[in-house]
């Protein structure tokens, strides 16, 4: 009784992370792309933009996103369904980017070297959102 | 105050906020792995016996889903912390196979202090 009361606003506080997580990182992944070919002290102000959302949006949006995804799977009994499990392949592949994207800001401040772009990224968060969505609503056995 | 200002406008600079971006890595890395060790030793010491001894459940549904996401937390700030380079093949896979290592978060503290001062170390250098 109690989890089908507050559900709905699982979902709802779920899905406002995952816009917020899905969002930041496509911008982080168009952003580094437009200034990669940048000389590196031109590309310093912009990274410390980008590291400052990674810290303040993408990061506690991850953890909310983790934490109310996983909280909706146990109450609804789902972890074992082959779509939450093709879905999650697709979850920890946008975490790892944006850990991995997050990791080479620093980098790249740290030893003041050019921000790389990583090949196929922001395409891969498009359709790997494209996907993660259809599975959540559609739910196929 | 002047070195506020000078941080601000050159954020490369020696006292600004990048100097201290690998420390305070180095930092959130140690405070995941001191909770994703501790979430462990409480759901197997504790947890785990009041259920199986005296029937109580509710520890174990409570610590496994948070034990859960610690871990995964861990094994996220680890790959973020490697991402930043500068970490040998061999440091990378003691990062990882201590999530795997009942306990093996508390063997990270004093490794990454020191990692962490060898660090400022060579930036003051």
């Amino acid at each position: 009784m109690m989890v089908a009361a507050i559900y709905p606003y699982l979902v709802a506080a779920h899905v406002t992370a995952v816009v917020f997580l899905v969002g930041g990182l496509l911008a982080q992944e168009r952003i580094v792309n437009a200034i990669s070919q940048s000389p590196p002290e031109a590309q310093a102000g912009v990274l410390v933009a980008l590291q400052r959302l990674e810290r303040t949006v993408t990061t506690p949006a991850l953890l909310l996103t983790w934490i109310l995804g996983l909280s909706l799977a146990l109450s609804a009994g789902w972890l074992s369904s082959g779509w939450l499990i093709v879905k999650l392949i697709f979850v920890v592949a946008l975490s790892a980017l944006h850990g991995v994207r997050s990791g080479r800001i620093r980098r790249s401040l740290r030893t003041r070297t050019a921000i790389e772009k990583i090949p196929g990224a922001d395409l891969g968060v498009l359709v790997a959102m494209l996907v993660i969505a259809v599975l959540a609503i559609v739910k196929p056995a | 105050m002047a070195t506020d200002a000078h941080a601000e406008k050159n954020p490369h600079h020696r006292h600004g906020p990048i100097a201290d971006l690998e420390r305070k890595q180095l930092k959130r890395l140690e405070v995941v792995s001191i909770i994703e060790a501790t979430t462990l030793v409480l759901l197997v010491l504790i947890a785990a016996p009041v259920r199986h001894v005296w029937g109580w459940p509710y520890g174990s549904k409570l610590l496994g889903p948070i034990h859960g996401i610690a871990f995964l937390a861990y094994i996220w700030t680890a790959l973020q912390t490697v991402a930043g380079g500068g970490w040998h093949k061999r440091e990378v896979f003691r990062l990882f196979i201590v999530a795997f290592v009942p306990f093996g978060g508390y063997a990270n503290i004093r490794w990454l202090r020191e990692r962490a001062k060898t660090f400022a170390e060579t930036e003051q250098a």
